[in-house]
């Protein structure tokens, strides 16, 4: 799996689509759909923690995707509010567990890639 | 050539930037300043990065908005900052967000013309994982947008970390 990383709007998912064989249709916002790219990350776990899922609920959920993009959210005040609180915890701590099985990860800075784990780049 | 450097608040970032052009050189040296004051706060940190040029030779030319059609120096380097304050202005109190990132490209681009040496400072606002305001967000996208631009034609791109330069683009030219 490759993990690709990066604040809102650096162009994580142009990159997946530039270094990799995938096309649009590939990708999916929704995780266990049969698609290999799963965009939006933050925004899956936002929702699983509102249906109440637990961590590891969403990670088992995450298993066969072969790249999974998501935002970075953990460099802001801490919430006040406390199911924004958890959220940021849960995207925090799945991209570290998700990072340590990955064979890749990529972070997106302006549009530029730098490869923080793996050899290979891209596939 | 053209150096986008970026960076969070108060992250070394201009000082980093002052350095590439006092090392680049070139006798002329304009700072072109983005921001618009309006408070004692925004004095106090006019008056800072003032101080921190002090001796090192630059000419400012003020440019809150219209990059496009400013009075660019022909020749010398040129620093920007910063590209967050000049989004700001161009979105809210300027031609607004209609073609914004193509105004700012052109702008740069004819700026990367005429100076030997361009060097653009931007902000790093996009891992707090906040959700704001329509206006506010449209206003990340823009600069995020203007940024991902910028780093396409930039020769290179450096994040300044505690006032350290990790480089993203460009290491041989540094």
């Amino acid at each position: 799996m490759i993990l690709v990383i990066g604040g809102m709007g650096q162009g994580k998912l142009a990159a997946v689509l530039r270094n990799t064989e995938y096309t649009e249709k590939d990708v999916t916002c929704t995780p266990g759909v049969g698609k290999p790219v799963l965009n939006n990350l933050q925004k899956v776990v936002r929702s699983a923690l509102a249906e109440g899922k637990t961590q590891e609920q969403i990670l088992a959920e995450l298993a066969r995707h072969a790249v999974i993009i998501s935002d970075e959210v953990g460099c802001g005040v801490v919430p006040v509010d406390r199911f924004e609180r958890e959220w940021r915890e849960t995207v925090g701590r799945i991209c570290c567990m998700l990072a340590k099985d990955a064979e890749q990860v990529v972070r997106l800075f302006c549009g530029v890639p730098m490869v923080l784990k793996g050899e290979t780049q891209w596939k | 050539m053209l150096i986008l450097v970026s960076g969070g608040a108060a992250s070394g970032k201009s000082e980093y930037a002052e350095s590439l052009i006092v090392r680049a050189g070139h006798e002329a040296r304009t700072y072109i300043a983005t921001m618009e004051i309006f408070d004692a706060e925004g004095e106090r940190r006019a008056a800072r990065h003032r101080a921190m040029r002090a001796g090192k030779g630059f000419t400012t030319l003020e440019c809150p908005r219209g990059l496009r059609e400013a009075a660019l120096p022909s020749g010398g380097s040129a620093l920007l900052e910063c590209m967050s304050n000049l989004v700001a202005n161009e979105m809210f109190g300027g031609a607004g967000a209609e073609g914004l990132p193509e105004r700012i490209l052109a702008g740069v681009l004819r700026l990367r013309e005429r100076a030997e040496l361009t060097v653009i400072v931007t902000n790093e606002l996009f891992s707090d994982g906040i959700r704001y305001a329509p206006e506010t967000e449209a206003y990340l996208a823009a600069l995020s947008t203007v940024n991902r631009m910028l780093a396409e034609i930039a020769d290179a791109v450096v994040e300044v970390v505690c006032g350290i330069p990790v480089v993203w683009k460009g290491k041989e030219l540094l």
